[in-house]
């Protein structure tokens, strides 16, 4: 059983704005979403940057008693899984009811690097301070990354599968990898599917920061996140959710929801090489995108688009670079690759969710979007990667990387939607 | 410490935590029924009263706790006790 999957809803909760249409103009139009940390007090930290969802009411999408229940990666999952299926025409119980689609048939995968950072570090504190019995009871269900799936099929009613993938910064790309097994095999018939995200914190900021994985460049905060550039000298760290709801063609069609594109493969890989280098050889990388295209059916001559993992450390840039030259050859040197986290910075699990809202509509508006402050380009990275500005391109299929520590390689296939 | 100031410390603690109306809190609400307060919210209402109050709660204590007049009278025990000893 192998059923076409699609895409019919997206929520993006991101620095560059709440919801669909506000993240896309941004995107178009090359914004940056990135500001001197505002959530903690920096000083002495080396990176004192980050992408942070400003203005973010947790009110808006759930009552008080909820809010104080959840930590942040949870409540930006709720916002973004309210507005997914509000894009979708599924907000309310009657519609999902109306489009056939049954409670013990509705899933969510919805991934997370982390977790709760901000209440495991309070809590951390008030133990130390107060003693053991002054932790609250609430921090275990606030802590595991698992809960933002579990609190969305609680408050959504969806009582299918209903997991977590916890796959480093390509947690958001394997849920949704997972979420099209789920329907393409017939496990579901809706899946809500992404990645949350909300560890701009200090413990956070200074394990990577010791890792001297993100960039110092304090003194530009807009220009810090430089994916493929000669100065580019880290990642930028940055939060939010990306959730897509992803349903059966069939349905889709008989609802007549609007369809934004095909989510038509998906392919996994390990580096098995190191626990956060990448495999310099790029094997892992291209291994993935092969398969991507293997398990959709489409030819690298159809490739239109790469949306890149392109996190802006030297590391990933090249490797990125190489493996797609492996998988495309000559042909890559006529692919747009871009990457988004020039702009957004880098959601960590959750980018391969808002990186899918992306390429979904790179396809579905026919733009794709720019690597913003890629000025001098890295000699040894030497693809078109759609520099400073947005341009306009039909594009058949396109591909989303995202990679993670511990090796871990997924990478999303979509297809522009043509009735017919 | 009268009742009645337990009380508004009690209603404004749950106000907060339940998002609800301190309107809504009454001596004669049921925590369950009412205030739609779970086990983890107990936990959570009696560490902040033992914090409060300079008392211990233990956790046998709150089995018998129905409704918030309850958890007043929980209180002014705990609070008694600690009086005795202190004499």
């Amino acid at each position: 059983m192998k059923r076409r999957v699609v895409v019919t809803g997206m929520g993006p909760v991101t620095p560059l704005g709440i919801g669909i249409s506000i993240f896309w103009q941004a995107l178009k139009e090359g914004r940056s979403g990135i500001a001197p940390i505002s959530s903690f007090d920096s000083e002495g930290l080396p990176s004192r940057i980050a992408g942070e969802v400003t203005g973010f009411d947790p009110l808006a999408f759930m009552d008080g008693k909820t809010a104080q229940r959840l930590d942040r990666f949870c409540q930006f999952a709720v916002a973004a899984a309210r507005l997914a299926l509000n894009d979708a025409g599924l907000a309310q119980g009657q519609e999902l009811e109306a489009a056939g689609i049954q409670d013990h048939r509705a899933a969510v995968v919805v991934g997370s690097g982390i977790g709760g950072m901000a209440t495991l570090e309070n809590q951390h504190r008030v133990m130390l301070e107060r003693g053991y019995s002054r932790v609250s009871p609430f921090t275990i269900p606030m802590i595991i990354p698992n809960m933002a799936a579990g609190v969305l099929g609680m408050f959504l009613g969806f009582r299918g599968p209903n997991l977590c993938t916890v796959t480093a910064c390509a947690a958001g790309a394997h849920a949704l990898g997972v979420g099209l097994q789920l329907v393409a095999g017939g496990w579901a018939d809706l899946c809500l599917a992404g990645g949350v995200e909300a560890s701009v914190t200090p413990l956070s900021v200074a394990g990577f920061c010791s890792m001297r994985a993100l960039s110092t460049r304090n003194h530009d905060p807009q220009g810090a996140s430089r994916p493929f550039d000669a100065e580019r000298d880290g990642f930028v760290i940055a939060e939010g959710a990306g959730l897509l709801v992803l349903e059966t063609l069939e349905g889709a069609r008989a609802r007549g929801a609007r369809i934004y594109a095909e989510l038509a493969g998906f392919g996994m890989s390990c580096d098995a090489y190191h626990m956060t280098a990448p495999d310099p050889e790029s094997r892992g990388a291209a291994l993935c995108m092969e398969e991507a295209l293997r398990s959709a059916g489409i030819h690298p001559e159809e490739v239109g688009y790469i949306n890149a993992h392109g996190t802006s450390t030297p590391y990933n840039d090249r490797a990125e670079t190489l493996a797609i030259k492996k998988v495309f050859g000559d042909l890559a040197y006529h692919i747009p690759v871009s990457s988004t986290k020039s702009m957004t910075g880098h959601l960590l699990g959750a980018a391969g969710g808002v990186e899918a809202i992306a390429t979904v509509m790179a396809l579905y508006e026919e733009v794709l979007p720019p690597t913003i402050n890629l000025e001098h380009p890295d000699p040894e990275c030497d693809l078109d990667y759609v520099p400073g500005q947005s341009r306009r391109a039909e594009v058949r299929a396109a591909l989303s990387n995202s990679f993670g520590f511990g090796g871990h390689n997924a990478c999303l296939a979509f297809r522009a939607w043509e009735e017919g | 410490m009268d009742e009645q100031a337990i009380f508004r410390k009690i209603q404004s603690i749950l106000a907060e935590r339940l998002g609800k109306d301190p309107e809504e809190i009454t001596m004669e609400s049921l925590l369950n029924e009412d205030l739609e307060v779970d086990s983890l919210d107990l936990v959570d209402l009696s560490m902040t009263l033992e914090d409060e109050y300079g008392i211990d709660i233990l956790e046998g204590d709150t089995g018998e706790v129905i409704t918030v007049g309850d958890v007043i009278r929980l209180v002014l025990d705990r609070l008694l006790e600690r009086e005795g000893e202190v004499k």
